[in-house]
């Protein structure tokens, strides 16, 4: 498979490490509760990410945990007028759409979003065509089987890196299938997704097992409840302890960080590029004058 | 011929490996656990342990060892006369934690599954939670039906009464994420129409959202 990915106007290559910034277009997401709910809200945070240097947006018009329904017309009027403004304002950012619905996809597809990010493992089996008609690309995350919106339950795994790695494989293989353009699929272990805490932690501490598929990796851990459960701390607090979990998975390979702190993360991130050998100082003085 | 039958939960926080360091939190829950077991042993030589089955419904070797590396833990003992699936692996444990010397059976049921008692004293050690659906936060989120729900079934283990565990919805059950229902019909058809001596639920609780019971019935 394709050693770059190609999303938009922008390529990421293998030590990129680049910032997905989370835009929450949701009244009830866990950790901003609706502090960007409303277009001009949203737009404004949108503003305010590519600002602080993130890469990729990332919209999103539906919280993950189970909660009131949000149906498809919903979903669209919450997230089309941010992704059709955010176009509009930042011509070439690079766009992408947290959402599982097909019939979601082709609207911001249409109205420009570059990349479709799937958390819960292509539920809706026409999401790969709709990618592939529109040339966008794909995030195909492992869910363990769940549907949308519903937690993990004394979920058993006999290998859960074995099986987290052949089911995103299998993911990224039907979207080949179905015509998605391959330079634009990453993959997603989807940490909590169909997962217990202990793991999301094994996950990340063998992000070496999904990166060594050929396919780009995406880790999404931003305050995630697995943080929380190491450090018994609430979504508020949990910043260091997704920072650690980032940096290591940074170390180990992986290419795109979805998170709410930008500035924080494109930090870490910057830090374990210079120790991988893959980035240079920004500045050469100490001990050199 | 069943002589007792013990009430406790499936849930795999019970377990101090899984529960990590919040292990103390439920050690009320835990000790009446084992408070129940230890009624019941004095009732039955053989502990024949019903939980609900994982994927199979059968009979697990007596020998047989619990396990819950699939949880993510490290640990587990030598698992020289097989490995119990996680349900009849926590009836395992809550044996050995309260010292349980005597014979064993280990059966995981489904909805059709019938379990026969041919030895002379049994005790039941039916291994159950109630509905997954009790607060917003649950694993099943928010049903309005669970607490009633679970509220019958804490009446039921409270007064002995095999009929109304025979009378749980199944259907209703499912939809509430509750596991236990196979293991309560096992309890009813083995027990329905016998005089139960004594009754008593010893601790309830849904903390996070699951309905736990500990209880026990022994029998004239």
């Amino acid at each position: 498979m394709p050693s770059v990915l190609r999303w938009g106007s922008e390529e990421f290559h293998a030590t990129d490490r680049a910032v997905m910034a989370i835009v929450n277009a949701t009244p009830d997401s866990f950790f901003d509760r609706g502090r960007t709910f409303g277009a001009a809200a949203a737009l404004e945070r949108v503003d305010q990410v590519i600002d602080e240097g993130a890469d990729i947006v990332d919209i999103g018009g539906v919280k993950a945990a189970p909660g009131g329904d949000v149906d498809v017309d919903e979903e669209l009027r919450r997230v089309l007028p941010v992704v059709e403004g955010a176009r509009d304002r930042h011509p070439d950012a690079v766009l992408s759409v947290d959402t599982w619905r097909s019939d979601v996809a082709v609207a911001v597809c249409r109205a420009g979003a570059d990349v479709v990010n799937d958390a819960w493992g292509g539920v809706d089996s026409g999401l790969a065509d709709v990618v592939a008609r529109y040339g966008a690309g794909i995030v195909c995350t492992h869910a363990g089987g769940q549907s949308p919106r519903t937690r993990p339950h004394r979920v058993w795994y006999d290998d859960v890196v074995g099986q987290t790695v052949a089911g995103v494989q299998g993911l990224a293989q039907h979207c080949v299938d179905a015509g998605v353009r391959p330079d634009g699929i990453a993959i997603d272990p989807g940490h909590d997704f169909g997962k217990n805490s202990r793991h999301s932690l094994l996950l990340t501490r063998r992000t070496d097992a999904l990166v060594a598929t050929g396919w780009p990796v995406l880790v999404s851990l931003s305050r995630k409840d697995f943080v929380g459960e190491v450090l018994d701390l609430p979504p508020d607090d949990r910043l260091e302890g997704t920072l650690a979990a980032t940096a290591i998975a940074a170390y180990r390979g992986a290419r795109i960080f979805r998170a709410h702190d930008v500035t924080a993360t494109r930090r870490v991130l910057r830090m374990i590029s210079a120790i991988a050998g893959d980035a240079d100082l920004a500045v050469g003085r100490r001990g050199l004058a | 011929m069943v002589t007792a039958v013990g009430f406790v939960p499936s849930a795999p926080l019970l377990i101090p490996d899984l529960a990590g360091g919040a292990a103390e939190r439920d050690e009320p829950l835990r000790g009446a656990c084992l408070d129940v077991i230890r009624c019941i042993g004095k009732a039955g030589s053989t502990i024949c342990v019903v939980a609900p089955a994982v994927t199979t419904a059968g009979e697990w070797p007596s020998d047989a060892t619990w396990d819950f590396t699939g949880f993510g833990v490290a640990r587990r003992p030598e698992p020289n006369g097989g490995v119990l699936p996680w349900p009849l692996g926590i009836g395992a444990w809550l044996l050995d934690a309260a010292g349980w010397e005597g014979r064993r059976r280990y059966v995981a049921v489904d909805a059709t599954t019938t379990v026969a008692y041919d030895d002379a004293d049994v005790a039941v050690l039916a291994v159950a939670d109630g509905g997954a659906c009790r607060t917003e936060k649950a694993p099943g989120y928010l049903d309005a039906r669970a607490e009633g729900f679970d509220q019958a079934i804490m009446v039921a283990i409270d007064t002995g009464d095999a009929e109304a565990l025979a009378a749980i919805d199944p259907g209703l059950a499912a939809e509430l994420w509750c596991t236990g229902w196979p293991v309560w019909r096992q309890v009813a058809m083995a027990t329905v129409g016998r005089r139960v001596a004594e009754a008593r639920l010893l601790a309830s609780a849904a903390d996070y959202g699951v309905g736990y019971f500990a209880g026990y019935w022994l029998f004239s």
